[in-house]
């Protein structure tokens, strides 16, 4: 099935030169919004055309986080938030997915769970706070359990959607193979849902972060969200829109590592 | 010849929560060793059931089915394989792989077994593919991949659940030529269960004609053919035709009173 080398036709060397033009087009929209906003961000603030004390400006978000990086109080913020989210996202990952499985395993378990993990996962969880913190004090133990329990119902509930996704032909035809349960598990149920495991650690990318932020708004003494909950406090907007700028950054580069592990495994598996 | 598969008295019952349903009742008939035998009926009425039983899947409510003399018990019965309506080859696996996955699961992946899963690799055109992975290759290709992993565990018998019914039509009367060759020259006994009445008589030594539910074999046809001639040969046969009118005619029966216009 070798493809002989191609010479390209004029007719599609013009298409090929119009995909790279529309892509160009793409790309230079993208950075001139970006461009734009800050511009007149930065122009209506300067000219007073709004209040810079209440909307801040991107010159002096820069001059903001340029303090925080030359006093080094950056790093304290950024570093207590992101060890937070990551243990919240580790552990939700991990025994969200745990769960999934042995719910799997159990259709006894799983009809009897059901109407409960509709009811939690409907349920808002940041009214939970006030009980986190008097239960396991407030402290960074309250503000990650706050991440788990935004990200684990939603992990528990799309994976085992997956694993119940799987065409019943594939199940069948490793049982006429003679498999047991676990080897139906370990060679089918969960590289099939791999994917969809995939989705799942970008959901709790945004979730995981949506958590420990929301933690540090009711408790903590540092912390992005902390700084920008008291920013707000003592309407220093400067200082929030600085935090908002650097949670932005944090949250994005998490996001683009799972994309890249998400290119990784379609490369592997030949796609 | 000597008898490979018999059902003896075999009934069965689906039990659902309105009420009870008899899909199979006494039903007997034998399968050669080497034959390739075609089981058609009309729609509902239990074909896939039957290949169930035989694998284990299913346990019959009474009679006994007996595979080389030996009655299948109520456990997965592991001599046979299995090809359903989809290839049902895992993505995430490269053909050789693939190939090698019933090995595997029955933990008999020996170098033995291995030269054995190569060589017919390399016998049925799949060398140089082994690597790709199932979403590089095209329908017909697929199958022949799910053919050579079923063969790849040296079955005793193939079921094949209408594995031809998931592919185009051009694709498919070149799969039933592919298959048929591959299962002839490996002399391999097939039970092929289909709807399509001119897939049973191009590619089948014999055909059973079941009842509509609860079903019981109504005919059993046996199909005189000249050995060297591939299915799609078959279809420009003179013998074709009055084959293929003699079963519709059970068939149409059958299905008619099953219609809700009667």
């Amino acid at each position: 099935m070798k493809k002989a080398k191609i010479v390209h036709s004029i007719e599609h060397k013009k298409y090929l030169k119009k995909t790279r033009i529309n892509r160009a087009l793409i790309s230079l929209s993208r950075w001139g919004i970006l461009i734009l906003i800050l511009g007149m961000w930065e122009l209506s603030a300067r000219t007073n055309l709004i209040d810079p004390y209440i909307t801040s400006s991107p010159s002096r978000v820069f001059k903001t986080i340029s303090k925080w990086f030359s006093d080094g109080t950056i790093w304290l913020h950024s570093w207590t938030t992101l060890y937070e989210t990551l243990i919240a996202f580790a552990i939700s990952v991990g025994l969200g997915t745990i769960i999934a499985v042995l719910l799997y395993l159990c259709v006894p378990a799983r009809k009897t769970f059901e109407p409960y993990l509709v009811v939690l996962n409907s349920l808002p969880k940041i009214a939970l706070g006030p009980l986190l913190i008097v239960w396991v004090g407030a402290g960074t133990k309250a503000i990650v359990l706050m991440g788990v329990l935004i990200s684990i119902v939603i992990t528990t509930m799309t994976m085992l959607s997956s694993f119940l996704s799987i065409p019943n032909e594939k199940i069948l035809l490793l049982k006429t193979m003679g498999a047991n349960k676990l080897q139906i598990l370990c060679r089918l149920v969960l590289p099939h849902s791999l994917p969809d495991f995939i989705s799942v650690l970008k959901i709790d990318v945004g979730m995981a972060w949506v958590g420990t932020v929301m933690g540090e708004y009711l408790v903590s003494q540092a912390g992005l969200g902390y700084i920008i909950n008291y920013g707000g406090l003592v309407f220093n907007l400067d200082m929030v829109m600085s935090g908002i700028v650097v949670l932005c950054i944090l949250a994005s580069l998490m996001y683009f590592a799972v994309a890249a592990l998400e290119t990784y495994v379609h490369k592997k598996r030949g796609k | 010849m000597k008898e490979l598969l018999e059902f003896c008295d075999v009934s069965l019952s689906y039990h659902t929560k309105k009420n009870e349903i008899v899909a199979i009742k006494n039903m007997n008939f034998a399968v050669n060793e080497k034959e390739f035998v075609s089981i058609v009926g009309p729609s509902g009425c239990g074909k896939t059931t039957l290949l169930s039983i035989i694998a284990g899947l299913l346990k019959p409510s009474s009679g006994s089915v007996f595979l080389e003399g030996e009655k299948i018990k109520n456990k997965i019965n592991t001599s046979v394989g299995y090809m359903f309506q989809r290839d049902n080859l895992f993505d995430w696996l490269n053909v050789f792989q693939n190939v090698c996955l019933g090995l595997s699961i029955k933990r008999i992946k020996n170098p033995q077994n291995i030269a054995k899963a190569k060589e017919l690799i390399n016998k049925y055109g799949l060398s140089g593919a082994e690597k790709l992975y199932p979403s590089q290759l095209s329908g017909g290709m697929r199958q022949r991949v799910a053919l050579i992993r079923t063969l790849a565990t040296n079955p005793d018998i193939l079921l094949l659940d209408e594995p031809f019914s998931a592919v185009d039509f051009q694709t498919r009367l070149l799969v039933q030529d592919d298959i048929h060759k591959i299962i002839k020259s490996e002399q391999k006994t097939a039970l092929l269960v289909t709807h399509d009445i001119s897939e049973a008589v191009s590619m089948s030594d014999r055909v059973i004609i079941l009842s509509n539910r609860p079903a019981f074999v109504k005919e059993n046809i046996k199909l005189d053919f000249n050995k060297n001639q591939t299915p799609f040969k078959r279809r420009s046969d003179s013998k074709f035709s009055v084959y293929f009118n003699q079963i519709w005619e059970v068939l149409k029966n059958e299905e008619s009173k099953n219609s809700p216009l009667n």
